[in-house]
């Protein structure tokens, strides 16, 4: 408070003569203080007097709650049916494992279990067990699908969306804590959030979907969270980490990216024994919560997991072969980095934002994240769609905002901070 | 006729690449910088698959050279503001849509220099500079001069020279083109401005800084103005502004972390 006063003070005051040299920074050799910094001075203290920490938690969270209606809610409740939406309520309503029933082998390798055991059980509490519809023919277009009725109604879909805002919501809960213990403000957490709340392949391409883009998105964002909050915590940490891997895994395969990235960082940042333990740990517990999940990779011998496994990277091959066959889906890898991560274009500036914050604690964990989840992603896809670009635009910007609150804050830090320690030099002289 | 356009494009898109080298090497001071720089300027241009749109290559070519004009009547040269006032008219003679960028710089550097020269000096200035471009449009152009003036206030009321969607729409690539745009949307790099805007507002004290920011918010506000289809990838003057601008205050700030970074691998110093 007492710091506070005394900025109040120097804000109110007449503009003041500061000499300063700053380790890293550009030094001035006279500069006011005065508009923005004083800016900051009288109303950050302001803010801190009259709001108490409830109070502001509150705020905090109703912004936030209200950018997640204006956003995610509204893009859920517009949007059109989308005829995948017929395959997945199938999908969901039956067994994660049942030989016999048509379909359910591809539907079990295709993708994991995660996101069909959670909207089987909302479409269970709705009453839903079957949807009379024809499924989905993918030789024909979408109109002529929706035309021949593979769609499912609104009341069984939008539940569904619901339950895709629900994850979104969680994401950007988790990131708002994430980077609240980053920064230790919650106008600046709140302000890293809104990049990603606005991010349009999260908002118009994941929120809309019906699949399981959504929880990917979530326990990608509870990945980056333990492992910014479990980092340098022991084993314990890296346990926590790897059974939150193994569901992020669990969600959709290309959630094990991040792990691969948790896995490099831990072989190269530990010492000892570490070096090996920490990484195998990190493979072993997440290929034992998936195989927990997944009944259909433990429904026979190691020959039988093997070739399930088998059979999933052939699904996928297939689907990038057959639909890279169509002129429209057929794009190079330089073209996907172009449209699935246009910021490409500032790599420059970017990569100065991000030197800036390159000593923070956090830094090495985020980077490791990101470009594992952002780098990988851009090897698999083959399509530029929005649910695919999501991972690749959600984890950067999470480190470009940390990384750019950080370069502000400090920048405005300095500014205010030099203004502070000239005071009383300034005083004296009056 | 169409190979004559499709070789002048390319060339005017070599030239605006190599000037904003030019510049961009003459404000770091250093080759290697400023080729990452401007890097990603000539990696994209090819990707607008521009090449019958000959107006928007001479517009980009017209736009980095006001920057050029502009550096060169602030670099304290003898004669630099003489120089930098025929160059900046014999670009509008050439291209008369450029008019409004040159007469938003000679109005910025004018209110800089009000010290130097008189309030008159610097209003007679910019009226010469409006005049020449009336004559240029009165004698060179192929129209009537009514006709002319007429043409260019619809096509700047209606947003025309400076919407680059030939940028996008035109040759064989339209799917891709339009792709991000529709994906991520006009605006998807505003959230990055704030941070580098902030990172050029570091370097402001720096020679460079007015022309180089001022020329960047000049082509900003008059893409958001008047351009119907304001993406990076549709006009490529408003990304080179953001390219050149960011460009090299990020090389700035990345020179200044860099003793810090050895520092870091020399001595494996520990993270906070």
């Amino acid at each position: 408070m007492r710091a506070m006063r005394t900025g109040t003070e120097i804000a109110r005051s007449e503009p003041l003569s500061v000499e300063t040299r700053q380790n890293g920074m550009p030094s001035h050799d006279s500069r006011s203080v005065g508009g923005a910094s004083a800016w900051y001075l009288r109303y950050s203290g302001s803010a801190t007097v009259r709001f108490s920490a409830a109070s502001r938690s509150i705020i905090t969270f109703a912004v936030l709650a209200a950018c997640i209606a204006l956003t995610y809610l509204c893009s859920a409740l517009s949007a059109p049916p989308n005829i995948d939406d017929r395959a997945w309520v199938d999908r969901s309503l039956q067994p994660l494992y049942a030989p016999r029933l048509e379909g359910n082998y591809y539907y079990a390798v295709h993708h994991p279990s995660f996101m069909r055991l959670v909207y089987s059980v909302v479409l269970h509490r709705m009453g839903v067990y079957e949807v009379r519809r024809p499924l989905v023919s993918y030789n024909k277009d979408r109109d002529w699908n929706i035309e021949h009725g593979a769609w499912i109604p609104y009341e069984i879909g939008m539940p569904l969306r619901y339950v895709n805002v629900a994850f979104l919501s969680g994401m950007i809960a988790l990131l708002y804590f994430a980077f609240k213990r980053m920064f230790r403000n919650r106008a600046l957490a709140l302000i890293a959030c809104i990049p990603i709340l606005w991010n349009p392949p999260v908002r118009d391409g994941v929120c809309i979907y019906i699949g399981c883009d959504s929880a990917l998105l979530f326990w990608l964002a509870a990945f980056w969270f333990v492992w910014l909050v479990t980092d340098r915590r022991g084993a314990g940490g890296v346990i926590a980490l790897a059974a939150v891997g193994g569901v992020l895994a669990s969600t959709k395969i290309n959630g094990a990216f991040a792990l691969a990235g948790a896995v490099l960082y831990y072989a190269l940042s530990s010492k000892g024994a570490r070096r090996i333990i920490y990484p195998a740990a990190l493979i072993a517990i997440p290929a034992a919560v998936f195989l927990a999940m997944n009944p259909i990779y433990r429904a026979g011998n190691v020959n039988w997991t093997i070739s399930v496994v088998r059979n999933m990277l052939r699904i996928m091959f297939n689907l990038k072969e057959a639909t890279s066959t169509v002129e429209w889906a057929h794009f190079t890898k330089l073209e996907i980095l172009r449209e699935a991560f246009p910021y490409w274009f500032f790599a420059v500036p970017i990569l100065a934002v991000f030197t800036t914050a390159r000593s923070e604690k956090w830094f090495r964990p985020t980077v490791a994240w990101a470009a594992a989840t952002a780098g990988l992603n851009w090897v698999l896809i083959y399509v530029p769609m929005l649910r695919y670009d999501a991972p690749i635009s959600m984890s950067f910007l999470v480190l470009f905002d940390a990384s750019a609150i950080f370069f502000l804050a400090e920048l405005l830090k300095r500014t205010v901070g030099s203004g502070t320690q000239a005071a009383p030099a300034a005083e004296g002289t009056r | 006729m169409m190979e004559y356009e499709r070789i002048l494009t390319i060339v005017c898109a070599a030239a605006s690449v190599a000037l904003a080298y030019v510049i961009v090497s003459r404000i770091l001071r250093t080759y290697i910088a400023s080729a990452f720089v401007v890097l990603p300027l000539a990696l994209s241009l090819p990707w607008s698959k521009s090449f019958p749109a000959v107006a928007d290559a001479t517009s980009l070519l017209a736009t980095v050279a006001v920057l050029g004009v502009w550096l060169h009547c602030a670099s304290g040269r003898p004669h630099a503001i003489r120089n930098a006032l025929i160059a900046a008219g014999a670009i509008i003679v050439v291209k008369q849509d450029i008019l409004l960028l040159v007469l938003g710089a000679a109005a910025i550097e004018g209110w800089r220099r009000r010290r130097e020269f008189r309030p008159a000096e610097s209003v007679g200035t910019i009226a010469a500079l409006a005049f020449l471009a009336c004559m240029s449009m009165v004698f060179l152009s192929p129209y009537e001069p009514a006709t002319t003036v007429e043409g260019l206030a619809r096509r700047l009321m209606a947003g025309t020279s400076w919407d680059g969607t030939n940028w996008t729409f035109a040759g064989a690539d339209i799917r891709a083109s339009v792709k991000s745009a529709s994906t991520y949307g006009a605006t998807f790099y505003l959230p990055l401005l704030l941070p580098f805007a902030a990172m050029a507002w570091k370097c402001r004290r720096e020679w460079w800084f007015v022309p180089t920011f001022g020329w960047c918010v000049l082509v900003f506000a008059f893409t958001v103005i008047l351009a119907k289809w304001p993406t990076l990838r549709a006009c490529p003057p408003l990304a080179t502004t953001f390219l050149v601008t960011f460009g090299v205050s990020g090389v700035k700030l990345l020179r200044e972390q860099l003793p810090a970074l050895r520092r870091v691998k020399e001595t494996g110093e520990s993270v906070k």
